[in-house]
Order: C-alpha cells, then structure tokens, then sequence
C-alpha cells in the first residue's frame, strides 16, 4: 500500500511538474537565455526542482537533460530537494561578517537543531547562507522568503522561529 | 593579450625556449612547440576534442618585451614575435604543485606518479577530502561523450570543491561506446562492473549491441550479456580500430577506412536486420542517441 | 506599475517629440513640494513602505493629496539611518529651524509612521522643522537640516548617484523631466558612432566593474570586430559581498543605465542587449524590468528609435546565484543557458563572447556614466581624478565606521578622506585596515590610508578598486579571520574547473582554519604564500588569479596577527572562537540577571541580584551575554 501511495505521489509531482515547467516556457520563452529563469520560476513554484521538471524542460527547450542538470546543480538558487516553508538565509557577506553574524547563524543553527543547507523535520524551515544581501548598512541582516531583517542580535535570532511560526498562525486566523 | 600580426603574409617567427621557428599565425602553441620538439605535459588535452585549459599543466610562460605572461599552451594562439619558455625553473615549479594537488585527489594513478617522478615530487600537502576518490576532473569524459560520441550522458555537477563528473545521472541517454572510459587518464570511470551493470539494468531483455548505438553495425542485438570485455565482436572491432577507440571511428574522425570493413561483419548482422544500409542503421538508433556535435 | 502619466506614453518617433514631452513635463505643476522617500531596497529593510502608506493616509486625511507630492525614489546611500525621508521644498514654502534660518531641503532620518502626521504638519502647515527628529552627526552630537550639509553627504561628489534620491525610478516620466535620454538624442540626431567612442576614450572611462579596462577601447574592438551579430551586455551580478552600488543605481534609477546602453549599442552597431542581474536583488530585477517596458512604449527602444536608423531591444536575464558570473565568460555561458564556467580570453570576448559573436560587457555604474559623459562633454569628465582613473566612483562604505553606506566621490580623494570625514571614522578610535575590491581585494593598512584612491595605486599596495567595496576595520578586527572569511566565501564560489583556484582555495581554507582554531604552523605561513603566488600567476580567471589577494596582503602587513595565532595561541582582536574567554567583570555588574536568562548553553548561573558566574567548559562563546549586557559587565579577552 505504502508503495502504490509513494507512487501515487510520485505521478502527481510529475504531472505538477510538467504543468508548472510548461507555463514556466509559455511564459518567458523557449530559449536558452531562459534557462536559468525558467529554473527559478519552478523553483519558486515547486519549492524545489524535481526530475521530472528537469527532463520536461530539457524537452521544451530541445537541450540535453545533462546540461539542464549541471546548471540545477551549478547556481545556489536551485535545490534538488524540497526547501522548507520557510527559507531563512543568513547574509555572511563581509560587512555583517565583522558584526558577527557567524554567531547570528550559529544561533539559527542551535534554535532549529538543523546545519545550514539542511531543512527542519517539520518541513517548517530551510537554514541557509547567503553571499551578500546587499543590505550591508544594516548588517548582520536575515532573509526569510525575500523580508529583510536587518540589525540582528544573537537574542534576536533566537527568538526569530517561534516569531514566524506566530506570525504565520495570527495570519491564518485572519 | 593577442597581437595583430605584423606581417602580412600567415607564416610568423617565434623564439621557443631561445630557438626561432616558423608557425602560421593562430596556430595553437601546443601544437606548434610539441611539432618542434618541447616536452610539454598535459592530462585534460586531447587531440580532437575542444580545449579546455582546466589542468595547467601546459602553462609556459609567453614574454614579448617587457611583457610576460603565464598561459596555458594548449588553447593560446600564437602571434610573430611571441617568446616562449616552456620548462624554466619557473613554469616547472608550476607543474609541480598542479602534480601536487592532484596527487592527493588520485594518489595512485601511474600517470601522476610518473609526473611527479619526472618533477620531483614526493609528497602532498593538499587535503585528500574522499580516499576512494580517483578523478581529477580534467573533464575528457565530459567532452568526448559531448563533442564527439554527442549522447550528452556524462556531465560536470555541482561547482568548486563539490565539483564532480556525473556519470550515472543520465543514463538513458548512455549508449555504452566506453569512450569516457578510455579516455579517462586515471581510470576513474568503471567500464566494466559499474557503467555496464547501469547500461544492462536500462535496455533489459531488448539488448543493443552498444556498437549498433554507436552506429558502427546495422541494429542488432548483444548476444553475450553485455560482457563486451569478453566478446569476440567488441576484441575484432577494437583491434581494427587500433589505435583509437571505436567510437572515434564511427564519428569519422579517425581511422574512417575501417568502417565499412566493420559494417560488413556478417556475424553481428541478426537475420531480420540483414539487409539494413546506412539509411535504416540510423532509423533503429535514431531516439536512442542524440546527433553527433558538429565539431 | 503603470506611470502618474499613462496618456503621454506616446510612441516618441523623433527628437523633437522627445523636448516636446519633456517640456510638457516641467511645467507649473510640479512647484509642489515634495516628499522624497527612500524606497531602496535598505530602506524597505527599515520598514519604510509602512511609512510610505501613513503617508499617503495622513495626507488624504489632512486633504493635502493633491497639494504635495511624494516620490519613492530610489536609494538615497545612507542606509543605515532609514528609513529616510527629505523633504523639498520652493522658496515660498521654506521652513525655519530652531535659529531661525531658513531651509528648503530637510532631511529625517529614522521615520516612524507615528512620526509622519507631526512631520507633514510641521513642514507644510506651520514651516518648521521638528528639531528632536532630524539628523544629529556623530562627531560633535550636532543636528543637521539639510540633506547635503551633512558630513556623509557634504564630502561626497554625486554625479551617477545624482538623481538616485530625486526620481522614481518606476516612472520614466521622472527620468525625462531631469533631463533624461537628452545624451542618446543628442548622439542619435547629431553625432557618428566613431565620434562616441572617440568621446568616451577621450574620457579616459575605465571600467567600474573591477577590471578598470578602458571602456573606448572595449567599443572600438567590438565595433572594429568582424560580424554583424553583436552583443551589448549589463553586468548588473554584483556578487561581491558588502558591495551594493550596482544595486542602488539600477533600482533607483534604471533609464540612465538604458541610456548608456543604447548609446553603446550605436556606437558598437549592436542590436541585442541583456541585462544580466543578480538573483538576490529582486528590487532590481522588477525596476529594470518596468524601466525596460516604458522606454519601448515610447519608443525609445525597438526599432527606428526616435526615428533613426538604429535598433536595438534589451532583455533582463535574473542570474542563478554564483559569484563567478561576474566573471565576462562565465556571465556569458550562463546567458546560454550553461554552467557559469570561464573560459580562456585568449581571444577577447570582443571578438568571440555570447554565443560566440563579438560581444561588450559593461558594469552598470560604468553604463550610468555614459550619458554623463554626452552631456556634459568628456573634458568634464577627464576633469575629475587623477592621471590614469578619471571620473567619480561609488563606494560602499561599510564595516567598523560610524556613517555606513553609500558614497560617490571623484577618484583622487583619500581613502583616509573618505572613512574620516565622510564615515565619521570609527567608534573605537582607529582604523586598523580598509579592505578594498571585494573578497578578491586586499587588505590596507592604516599608514597607507593617505594614499589616493586610483585603479593603479590600489593594484600597487596589494589590493584593487574592484567594484567598489571598501570594508573599514578596526582593532576588533582580526586579520587572519578576515582573510580566512574571504578564503571560504571564494572557496565556495569557485566554480571548480581550474586546478589551482580548486585546489589552491581548498587548502589555504584548511590552513586557516587550523591557524584560527591555533592548530598553525610557522611553515603553513611559507606554504600559504607559494600556493598564493601559484594561484595568482596560473588560475583560469580574474576569480582565481586575485582570489590569494586576501591571504597576501594580510600575510604582509599584519604578519604578526598570523604568528600570534600560531605561536601565544592568542588572537589579538578577540574573535577567533577557539581562541577566547568571556569573563564576568565583578564590578560593573548590577545583578540584573539579564546574561543568565539568554545563555542558551546555561553557562552562566546566578541568582537574581548576584554576580554570575560562567562556566567555560559549558560556554559556546556566541557571545550571547555579551551583547545583552549594559553595564559592559562581560568582556571577551
């Protein structure tokens, strides 16, 4: 049983897959120049890039599978994996470096019992490090799915997931 | 920094570790230096296939002037007066911590052992990150299967430090030719127990011979469960191929006589396929492979 | 988003059309006083879209609507105080501060939307200033009214940043009022590209992106070039970490980079352009996206623009998130769809870039600078600098000094100018270092602040302009974490093809890791500097050959950090983890209990009104206690 559900559910994210890859290319086109972009738009939809978007992709695009797959793999806006609800990335660019934020995500590290680039069990959070945000003036500044924090503390970050996870609840109750 | 020739004509002078020979203008220092006797050594170059100047291994030094640069020779195009010193104390010390840091990647390929023989290298300081490890990612995999085989199956994935050659990720477009393999300088790649194991649990029941997907023999089926390292076909075809990989012929890129020698081998021919010509050879192949690269 | 004017998005067929317009647009309206809220992407960080909505509210309230105007403009530079608001006023409508003097141009910084009701009826009802809210400088705890009086601002030269803080950038209408697309009309109806490019050598534009290439001499080997396909490229993927003035200019004012780019696309005979921007900036993604819409409604892009012979269309392409396509070839093979990969430029992109036809590549500070250059005259330009790096330069300031931000000043001024009288220095009292040209720049030390800023004069001491990031560091800084931080932000953007950007990266980050945690050897010093020199002399790209610069510099002007480390086992700045205590100052200590409750290991013990103590072997040293404590009862020794 377990079995015929895994691939019950393996159909239906190909079937979504091939949808979302479809629009994606009605969208921004069927050329190369697109690649990455349409990457982004399943991405940001699928919350990760599944096989089956990749080989609908290479299809649409008449692109060998292989090279979709090394550009999957090459750029850090891509997963292979399911990303978490949320995605909270850490700037360690060089300004918020000096204000510590290596303690900011050492603090995230611990709170969510997770390392970076791995996401929580909950399928609630996605720890992350990013290059620079370029909020540098407002260093040491979090991402989480594209709000900025800026002026962050260890005490701060701490408190940061239970924040979220309120927010987020107060927002379905609306 | 590429001059325009000063000279008219497309024949140019240039100084190769002190000596003036004659080359045509934009022709490749590799080429030229090895013709007129240099020992330079490389591990990602191979005739034929794009240049890719991943190892540097090849770096010499080109001076013009007071100008002086390091390049690697296998993609630099020359240019009258250039000056090359291809084995000072300096483009030695070069080689030897490329040696270096690719011993500790593949400490046990015979080439880099022989290397770092010739260069009088005897340890590594490079962490060793995965012992099993055997690849130096000079990418000839990558290229032979994209420029020449064109079946696209083989790939980089991932990027610095986590960089490595996907071999098993597309196996569907694999069509078996070994030719990843054979170029391979340090035996990375597992022809026999691996990639054909992949290759045999992809095509089942309904066995190609890999050298009909390679379109060296009209369409016919393996009669020896893909054990190719112990077939009669795959020795008689691999001996007339000698001295380069079968594939290599089926593109036509060398040795091309021996095509057609091979395609009237009548033992491979199944009787439903007997009368196939070139025509219907690549109709049975067609969706299995992608067209050759034009290159 | 549509423009406040959606009946003058007229199809512009010539140069006359284009005065007409903008004539239309300066008209008597446009006395009203304006708003001028930063909404760069800093600013929003600070929350300053709430304010912008109270605004909006307030004024509707106070039936003002129609009698002032608010403009979200673009990045204003001063990041750190935002979220910003300048107000602008006609001479009639000046407001007095508290002397008495007259001002029309009032800048608040930290504005709260409960302060925005009191701002609009102070400045436009009772003509006052609100003294307690404006901006009080560092130095002297002295406030200041207006925006270009003070100190940050004051030192700077604005010349590509000029309109960034008076436009909306989601209006062309805004851009074409202040004079906007006067070069490429200029350059369309009077002059021949040769005449261009012959403006722009004369110049002496280097490129901004870091190279420092002469940009006329770029153009003239694209446009000599044989093909009829050609490519005129933006690198708008601003990678290096703690630089973002690429940013700021393409989210807060898009067309003046268009405007360059189509200038460029004359002068080279291209008639395809990309746009390639950082993934991380969606702000400028949507800005140049919706700049790129208006300028073809009105025709300023496509085909015959403003009725010449010239054609030429832009595409915004969002990169995939990876430093080495700031890289020219590596940018390239992303835009076709590839692995950002370099390749050799043994044969310049010029001749053979994107997809193999000659191709230019500009930064977009160095495209922002072309329809300055047109208008103002090259001699202008060449004016400003010194011998061999002419014109002004964006700077982002940030790291230990007191004003962090943006800053646009000519080439020449010092880079002790610049952290002093435009930073406000630093809080601790002295620089220590400024790092410059991103992670693949290299450290300065104080004694060599004098020197000017100059693409030469930085490649000199070791470092290099980049792109502009300069990085103020004081004595809490520790050097050999600097270089090991830039190390493993390189060693995870290299791309992994070459051996000794891979190889090399990976074993001076094993290195400084060992040196960090007090593990070092001398020799590991000896060893550190030969494989920076492999690496600079024999890696495949910029990335590689500079990616050693850190390690370098540091190793040369601050080796006795270095032997610290690995000798006393003891970092002098106090910040290498391994290699620090936190201890609690019995004296300074109030009880208050405040350290204990945010240990999280429960390192710290005490009752309410005792002094804690710590227990080191249970410390993490996050550093937790210290930063909660306000009594500096916790220092880190």
């Amino acid at each position: 049983m377990a079995v015929e559900q895994a691939i019950q559910e393996t159909k239906l994210v190909a079937d979504e897959a091939v949808r979302v890859v479809d629009d994606a290319v009605a969208n921004l086109g069927a050329s190369a120049d697109q690649l990455i972009a349409i990457l982004q738009q399943v991405q940001r939809t699928m919350g990760y890039l599944p096989r089956a978007a990749l080989r609908r992709i290479a299809e649409a695009l008449d692109m060998p599978f292989m090279q979709v797959f090394q550009v999957a793999t090459f750029y850090k806006a891509f997963s292979l994996e399911p990303r978490g609800r949320r995605v909270i990335s850490v700037c360690t660019g060089t300004a918020c470096h000096v204000r510590q934020s290596p303690l900011i995500l050492e603090a995230l590290e611990r709170k969510l019992g997770i390392e970076v680039g791995q996401t929580t069990d909950d399928g609630e959070f996605t720890l992350l490090k990013v290059g620079c945000l370029g909020a540098c003036a407002l260093g040491p500044v979090i991402d989480v799915n594209g709000a900025v924090f800026g002026q962050m503390t260890v005490a701060k970050a701490e408190k940061l997931p239970d924040q979220l996870l309120k927010e987020d609840h107060r927002g379905t109750q609306k | 920094m590429i001059k325009n020739p000063t000279t008219p004509s497309d024949t140019i002078t240039i100084t190769l570790d002190g000596q003036p020979i004659t080359a045509k203008k934009g022709e490749i220092l590799l080429d030229v230096a090895r013709r007129n006797g240099a020992f330079i050594p490389t591990l990602c170059h191979l005739d034929g296939l794009t240049p890719y100047g991943a190892c540097r291994l090849c770096t010499v030094k080109v001076k013009h002037g007071s100008w002086s640069k390091f390049v690697t020779s296998c993609n630099y195009p020359i240019w009258d007066g250039l000056e090359v010193e291809t084995a000072t104390d300096e483009v030695n010390q070069n080689r030897k911590l490329v040696i270096e840091a690719l011993l500790s990647r593949a400490p046990k390929a015979p080439v880099l052992q022989n290397l770092a023989k010739t260069y009088g290298v005897t340890t590594t300081r490079f962490p060793n990150l995965d012992p099993a490890e055997k690849c130096i990612l000079c990418g000839l995999c990558v290229r032979v299967c994209d420029d020449v085989v064109g079946a696209h199956a083989i790939g980089f994935v991932g990027r610095g430090q986590d960089r490595r050659v996907g071999i098993h990720i597309n196996d569907a477009a694999c069509i078996g030719c070994g030719a990843c393999s054979y170029v391979c300088p340090t035996d990375a790649i597992d022809m026999e127990s691996v990639t054909v194991g992949h290759f045999r649990d992809r095509w089942g029941e309904d066995r190609p011979c890999r050298y009909s997907l390679m379109g060296l023999l009209p369409g016919s089926v393996c009669h020896n469960n893909y054990e190719c390292w112990r077939c009669e076909t795959d020795q008689t075809i691999m001996d007339l191929c000698q001295p380069v990989h079968p594939v290599f012929v089926a593109r036509g890129i060398d040795n091309a006589g021996v095509r057609s020698v091979i395609r009237k081998m009548s033992v491979m021919i199944p009787p439903d396929h007997e009368d196939c010509d070139d025509g219907s050879t690549d109709e049975a192949t067609a969706g299995q492979q992608s067209p050759p690269s034009d290159t | 988003m549509e423009p406040r004017n959606e009946a003058t998005m007229q199809v512009l067929t010539n140069v006359a059309d284009l005065d007409a317009l903008r004539a239309s647009l300066t008209g008597p309206q446009d006395d009203r006083p304006v708003v001028a809220l930063c909404a760069g992407t800093g600013c929003r960080a600070s929350g300053c879209m709430k304010v912008a909505e109270q605004f909006e509210k307030d004024l509707d309230d106070m039936g003002l609507t129609d009698k002032v105007r608010v403009v979200h403009t673009g990045c204003h530079g001063f990041c750190e105080q935002g979220p910003l608001v300048v107000f602008r006023l006609g001479k009639d409508q000046a407001v007095a501060d508290a002397d008495g003097n007259e001002h029309t141009n009032v800048f608040y910084p930290h504005v709260k939307p409960t302060r925005v009701r009191k701002l609009i009826e102070a400045t436009i009802e009772q003509r006052h200033t609100v003294d307690q809210w404006l901006y009080r400088e560092p130095k002297h705890n002295e406030s200041v009214v207006a925006e270009q009086d003070i100190p940050f601002y004051k030192h700077q030269h604005r010349l590509v940043f000029d309109l960034n803080g008076q436009i909306d950038p989601t209006d062309i209408h805004d851009y074409i009022a202040k004079g906007g697309y006067q070069a490429l009309a200029k350059v369309l109806g009077e002059q021949d590209p040769e005449g261009v490019i012959d403006q722009v050598t004369k110049s002496g534009l280097r490129g901004r992106g870091g190279g420092g290439f002469p940009t006329g001499k770029k153009w003239a080997e694209c446009r000599s070039a044989p093909g009829s396909l050609k490519y005129v490229m933006c690198n708008a993927d601003e990678g290096d970490p703690g630089a973002f003035m690429d940013r700021s200019v393409l989210e807060g004012n898009p067309h003046q980079v268009i405007e360059g780019m189509i200038i460029g696309s004359f002068a080279i005979d291209a008639h395809e352009g990309y746009i390639y921007v950082r993934d991380e900036y969606p702000l400028a993604v949507l800005h140049a996206t919706i700049a790129l819409e208006q300028a073809e409604k009105l025709g300023l892009l496509g085909d015959h623009i403003l009725g010449s012979g010239h054609s030429f269309r832009i595409k915004v392409v969002r990169g995939g998130g990876a430093f080495v396509c700031g890289e020219s070839t590596a940018l390239m093979a992303s835009l076709e769809g590839k692995m950002g990969e370099p390749r050799a430029k043994y044969v310049h992109t010029a001749r053979e870039g994107l997809w193999g036809q000659p191709s230019n590549l500009n930064n977009v500070e160095t495209w922002a600078n072309i329809p300055l250059i047109i208008n103002q005259g090259w001699e202008a330009f060449a004016d400003l600098g010194t011998e061999g790096s002419k014109g002004t330069k964006i700077f982002s300031l940030v790291g230990k000094v007191q004003s962090t931000g943006l800053v646009e000043i000519p080439m020449g001024m010092s880079l002790r100018e610049i952290v002093e009288d435009i930073g406000g220095g630093v809080a601790t009292g002295t620089v220590k270092a400024v790092q410059t040209g991103g992670p693949s720049g290299g450290c300065i030390p104080e004694p060599l602040l004098d020197m000017p800023v100059d693409f030469d004069e930085l490649t000199r001491v070791g470092s290099m302009m980049g792109s502009g990031g300069l990085i103020v560091m004081d004595r809490t800084t520790c050097m050999v974490d600097v270089a090991r931080y830039f190390v493993e932000f390189l060693k995870g953007e290299s791309c992994g093809k070459c051996v000794p950007c891979r190889s090399g990266l990976g074993l001076m980050h094993e290195i400084l890791e060992r040196i960090c945690h007090g593990e070092g050897k001398l020799e590991d010093l000896d060893t550190l500097e030969e494989v920076g020199q492999w690496m600079s002399k024999t890696s495949l790209c910029a990335l590689g050959t500079s990616a050693p610069n850190p390690v370098l510099s540091t190793l040369k002007y601050f080796r006795n950090e270095y032997e610290a480390h690995i000798t006393e086992h003891r970092c002098p700045a106090g910040v290498c983890q391994a290699l620090i205590t936190y201890r609690v100052v019995a004296e300074n200590c109030t009880g208050c209990g405040l350290c204990v409750r945010v240990c999280p290991t429960q390192a710290l013990k005490g009752a309410p009104k005792e002094v804690p103590t710590l227990d080191p072997d249970t410390c993490i040293r996050c550093g937790a206690c210290m930063e909660a404590c306000r009594f500096d009862a916790i220092v880190r020794e």
